[in-house]
């Protein structure tokens, strides 16, 4: 306490200290903006977390308060029995839990894996080759980023059963590699890239794969990782709708969203099974989240 | 959005070797472009000229000329008056998005105390985004209420707020409707931002910290920086993001329900794809006239 009352002291006032305090003395910003930012900040966290702490105590709520209006924000007896009664079901269920868990970690793995690597290649080309068509395919990948698969559902259905891949984990993970959104932000990444860069790579003699894969990719990390985010976040929420009917090889978040669906009675059921499944992208974020937000500025080279 | 990098080369070995080497880095994307995109999309525009009927997998089509677009412009009951109140929700919508998710992200590039937290706090509304989530959270909080499109968009959470606001605070019984709306329009906003947050994220970090070493040597305040680096820097962001932006509100609308259970639950495939090709024209509209507006703005570091 007394170091600190120094440390204002010594940094001249209050006001100069605080604001030291939160910019880690980087900026040339003035105080009223400083508070301005955080006071900013906090009533954002107010507006994020308070959907979070809702679903989590409605996890630990019985059924009785979870039908109290006006809804109470925090469980007044709280009870474990929703996550007992989700463990009964699941260790019930005719299919076996960790077959759900099997699908969605299969569909998680090689849904990303693979969108990540196709966008890679195709950005990488389209922003540091010459190619005939490129120009052409460039206006696609910007016009295939305003569609989405919803429109065009009838025909898709078509053509995934004539590829005999209707009623497999391929119907949902084949048509995501085609997503333009993680391609066109890795595009716009690899073009703010010196080309000595990959030039440097080449007379090294680095074969062009070679040069994505070890010179492009790591300098593009951030992308990757946002990209990486928000494919899992898209596979990690899709129930396989109506390209899935077989029980066995349907995702972890079919079975929870039925448990919703199916009833009053199994709403604390879903209210701790909606819990789990929002911690678990969570817990993915944070462990990403350093290397999605490091720089990349430097790119590797020295001017 | 175009590459203006070109630069004219005169066709040697090495640029044929290039010629060959994008086509084939390129062609796994486009295979499954063609095949996932391309062909149902000129599969669609077919469809909505003709009647339809599906009998195991197989398609049978009549010619029908506009009788589709005619029936689904002119007869069905809402679609044409939900297909503007749509339009005219998005725009509002879009535009604060996009400044609310780049204040964000310079935000949480900056470096202060727990920023951390901050960042996962601003990512968790991309989790709540999630359709299977929010779901399950209307199911729950607005089990009174039937509309279950309602409560996803945040209602549940605002209508706490609401209640803590005039009986906490003590703001008058007569504003309930408007504050609803503005708060449960916060939650919305905040929460679709999410990816757009992301996008401008790592943007702002391809910016090299030299040109901001230089701009607070020449003693640039916080504000002067932002204008002059930052936004600059980040501007072909702004396009992609307002791209996203467009079609993902869109894409979120009832609109893209109707179309599904036309086409899934009435087995009106016809009706179904011209209401498809009206919405992607629409889109294809909306999205052409911001990127012509904002494209004049956008700043390439060459």
């Amino acid at each position: 306490m007394i170091k600190w009352i120094k440390q204002i002291r010594a940094t001249g006032g209050f006001r100069r200290a605080f604001v030291r305090y939160f910019t880690k003395g980087r900026s040339n910003r003035s105080v009223a903006g400083t508070m301005g930012l955080l006071i900013f900040i906090a009533l954002f966290a107010i507006f994020a977390l308070f959907p979070v702490v809702f679903m989590a105590s409605n996890a630990f709520k019985p059924l009785r308060e979870l039908y109290r209006y006006p809804p109470t924000l925090l469980p007044q007896n709280p009870t474990g029995q929703n996550f007992r009664d989700l463990l009964d079901y699941a260790s019930d269920s005719l299919v076996p839990f960790t077959r759900y868990l099997f699908n969605t970690g299969v569909l998680v793995l090689f849904g990303c894996a693979g969108q990540i690597l196709i966008s890679a290649m195709a950005a990488f080309a389209l922003a540091k080759f010459e190619f005939r068509g490129k120009k052409l395919l460039d206006n696609l990948v910007v016009y295939a980023l305003m569609f989405s698969g919803a429109v065009t559902g009838v025909p898709n259905y078509i053509i995934l059963t004539r590829l005999g891949l209707m009623d497999s984990l391929w119907a949902i993970i084949l048509p995501s590699f085609a997503s333009t959104l993680g391609l066109y932000l890795l595009k716009n990444f690899m073009e703010m890239l010196p080309d000595s860069l990959i030039e440097a790579a080449r007379i090294d003699g680095a074969s062009t794969f070679k040069t994505l894969i070890s010179v492009i990719l790591p300098v593009v990390k951030p992308a990757i990782m946002t990209v990486f985010i928000f494919t899992f976040q898209g596979l990690w929420g899709n129930t396989g709708g109506s390209y899935l009917y077989t029980e066995n090889i349907r995702p972890l978040s079919y079975m929870l969203s039925s448990i919703a669906a199916s009833g009053i009675a199994r709403q604390g059921m879903a209210s701790a099974a909606s819990l789990l499944t929002f911690l678990i992208p969570v817990l993915i974020f944070i462990i990403t989240q350093s290397n999605v937000l490091e720089t990349m500025a430097t790119s590797g080279m020295k001017d | 959005m175009e590459n203006t990098k070109k630069k004219k080369k005169k066709p040697s070995s090495f640029y044929r070797r290039q010629d060959r080497w994008g086509l084939i880095m390129m062609s796994p994307w486009l295979i499954g472009t063609v095949l996932f995109f391309l062909y149902p999309l000129v599969q669609v525009i077919i469809y909505s000229f003709n009647d339809i009927t599906l009998e195991l997998g197989n398609v049978n089509q009549t010619w029908a000329g506009l009788k589709n677009y005619i029936y689904v412009l002119r007869v069905h009951a809402t679609f044409y008056q939900d297909i503007i109140s749509i339009f005219a929700k998005t725009v509002p919508n879009t535009i604060l998005i996009i400044f609310f998710s780049l204040f964000a992200a310079v935000l949480l590039n900056g470096k202060y105390k727990f920023r951390g937290v901050a960042r996962v706090l601003f990512f968790l509304p991309i989790i709540l985004a999630t359709d299977l989530i929010s779901v399950e959270l209307s199911t729950v909080a607005l089990s009174g209420a039937n509309d279950s499109k309602v409560a996803a968009e945040g209602v549940s959470g605002a209508l706490m707020v609401v209640n803590f606001l005039i009986d906490g605070v003590g703001l008058p019984r007569e504003m309930i409707s408007t504050l609803l709306g503005v708060i449960s329009n916060v939650f919305e906003v905040i929460k679709l931002s999410g990816v757009q947050i992301l996008i401008f994220l790592a943007g702002l970090q391809s910016i090299s910290p030299s040109m901001y070493e230089v701009a607070k040597m020449e003693g640039a305040t916080a504000y002067e920086t932002f204008w002059k680096v930052t936004l600059p820097t980040v501007s072909p962001m702004i396009l992609t993001n307002l791209v996203y932006t467009i079609t993902d509100n869109l894409m979120r609308t009832d609109l893209v329900d109707v179309i599904q259970t036309t086409a899934f639950g009435q087995a009106q495939y016809g009706y179904s794809a011209a209401m498809s090709v009206v919405f992607l024209v629409c889109t294809l509209a909306l999205v052409g006239i911001s990127v012509l507006i904002v494209g004049k703005v956008v700043f390439y570091n060459d």
